[in-house]
């Protein structure tokens, strides 16, 4: 007799909702719910925006309250990473424990990527994936301290605003060009570098950093060029990598990220993976809420035996200097597009950009209906389709 | 605490308590509320924690205006009661709140 109907190995949003959209859906075997984290399942994407600017506190941020797991029957195991998959139906827990599964869910997530830089493990530096790294970040960011990001992308800027909004000296380090390279059109990337101008952020774009400097604590970086930006705290915000090291080590097939087929099933086994982790067959992976918890509701109508909800189209969010920016849609990097500007930057305007007659990507400023109403036109308007106003 | 009552689509009810100052939205969350979906974590980005105030309670909790109003005009089986969750904020004054689940959200 195996201890669980259903093992799920991580507590971010996939591996909750999926915990919680099974119960809904009536399953009635056991669940067990299998956190590396000792706080209760917390929501991450406040972790570099409002937590860490301290507009809300910790408490607030749980996706369940303890009482929920208890009353719907979800075991629920914190501060218990699971250290080896035995695909044929076996867990090994970091305390030596070993439960058996039927089928077993790894929703483990992305790690943040280190840059591998002399220096880089030094107390000072820091990366922000988790609760525990938002805290201890925060501790370091009082009035008039220097924080140097390494990395201009979403999570870069996100954090950069919210510690220039407690006061600190703030310099963003980039090594493209623009800001959020590769993932905002142009446009968007202007907007959001006057915006951080204006607050008083300085950017240092298409700038290396290679290394940071100090002896037993950070103290500052030093540039491609040889110049030293000297700083109390330095965050490295550079993307993140899939957690797929339990998935590897079991033999699973791993190609940035755990690869799965249509059903969410991985290559061997009763296992199967969603969320960051999850890259489905012939497709990039997607580190986004939104896919998280539709993949999540998806398999537990399938353990259900229920027909599993629509899909809609993948989207992104970011807010910086108080200003909202949403994206959905994907583009194919292999196709040529063509964009279209509605509205004025910096603070309200929306970027369509169209890739063979139709609109492929929807990016809004400052604009949450306009993103819906664009979100909805994916796939099917053509240029003269596109809103003419915001 | 203030409680809140949520009538739900199958025709069920729950009742919750949630601390004051807190959104409607995050008691929901944090009790799982089938339906509060709540995708943005109150960003006031998406539209999926919207609920239906109970005509008894829409004086004292008010009517969306700006972002809200827009985002509940694309929200499916939005009316005049509409209002998105996150943006109630729970005081004793609202305690007893009872707003409605939409059904067209249960299975989103």
């Amino acid at each position: 007799m195996t201890d669980f109907e259903v093992a799920i190995v991580g507590g971010g949003h996939a591996g909750v909702e999926l915990a919680a959209s099974l119960r809904q859906r009536g399953f009635a075997g056991a669940v067990a719910l299998l956190c590396e984290d000792a706080a209760l399942p917390y929501d991450r994407p406040p972790l570099s925006k409002q937590l860490l600017a301290g507009s809300t506190s910790q408490d607030r941020l749980a996706l369940r309250s303890e009482s929920f797991y208890e009353q719907v029957g979800i075991d629920l195991l914190l501060g218990q990473p699971a250290v080896m998959l035995d695909p044929e139906g076996r867990l090994t827990l970091a305390d030596g424990r070993t439960v058996s599964f039927a089928r077993c869910v790894l929703a483990t997530g992305a790690g943040a990527r280190r840059l591998g830089l002399p220096g880089e493990s030094l107390p000072g530096v820091f990366h922000l994936r988790s609760l525990a790294d938002s805290l201890a970040l925060r501790e370091t960011l009082s009035p008039g301290a220097r924080l140097v990001v390494i990395g201009g992308g979403f999570l870069g800027l996100e954090a950069a605003s919210a510690a220039r909004a407690l006061g600190a000296e703030v310099t963003v380090v980039e090594t493209a060009p623009l800001l959020m390279a590769g993932k905002v059109s142009k446009a968007v990337a202007a907007a959001f570098a006057d915006l951080h101008r204006a607050a008083g952020i300085e950017l240092r774009l298409a700038t290396r950093v290679s290394r940071v400097l100090g002896e037993s604590r950070a103290e500052g970086v030093e540039t491609g060029e040889g110049e030293r930006l000297a700083a109390d705290a330095v965050l490295v915000a550079v993307g993140a990598t899939p957690r797929e090291q339990l998935a590897r080590e079991a033999g699973l097939a791993c190609d940035d990220g755990i690869i799965v087929d249509g059903t969410l099933r991985a290559s061997r086994g009763a296992v199967f993976a969603i969320g960051d982790c999850a890259r489905p067959g012939g497709q990039r992976r997607l580190e986004s809420v939104h896919t998280a918890v539709s993949q999540a509701r998806c398999l537990a109508a399938a353990f259900a035996g229920a027909t599993p909800p629509a899909v809609r189209a993948p989207y992104f969010w970011s807010e910086q200097q108080g200003v909202k920016l949403q994206i959905a849609g994907c583009l194919d990097p292999a196709l040529a597009s063509e964009e279209v500007r509605v509205g004025e930057p910096p603070r309200g305007f929306a970027v369509y950009r169209l890739q063979e007659g139709r609109l492929a990507t929807v990016e809004a400023v400052g604009q949450p209906a306009a993103f819906i109403r664009g979100q909805q036109l994916i796939g099917r308007a053509t240029r003269a389709e596109l809103p003419s106003s915001t | 605490m203030p409680k809140a009552h949520f009538l739900l689509p199958d025709g069920s009810s729950r009742t919750i308590e949630i601390e004051e100052g807190w959104s409607l939205m995050e008691g929901a969350r944090q009790a799982g509320i089938p339906g509060v979906v709540a995708e943005c974590g109150g960003g006031l980005l998406c539209a999926t924690c919207h609920v239906h105030v109970a005509e008894a309670w829409s004086e004292r909790v008010g009517s969306a205006e700006g972002t809200e109003e827009m985002l509940l005009e694309l929200a499916p089986g939005h009316d005049e009661t509409s209002r998105l969750s996150c943006q109630i904020v729970v005081t004793e004054e609202l305690d007893g709140l009872t707003v409605r689940v939409p059904e067209e959200q249960a299975d989103a």
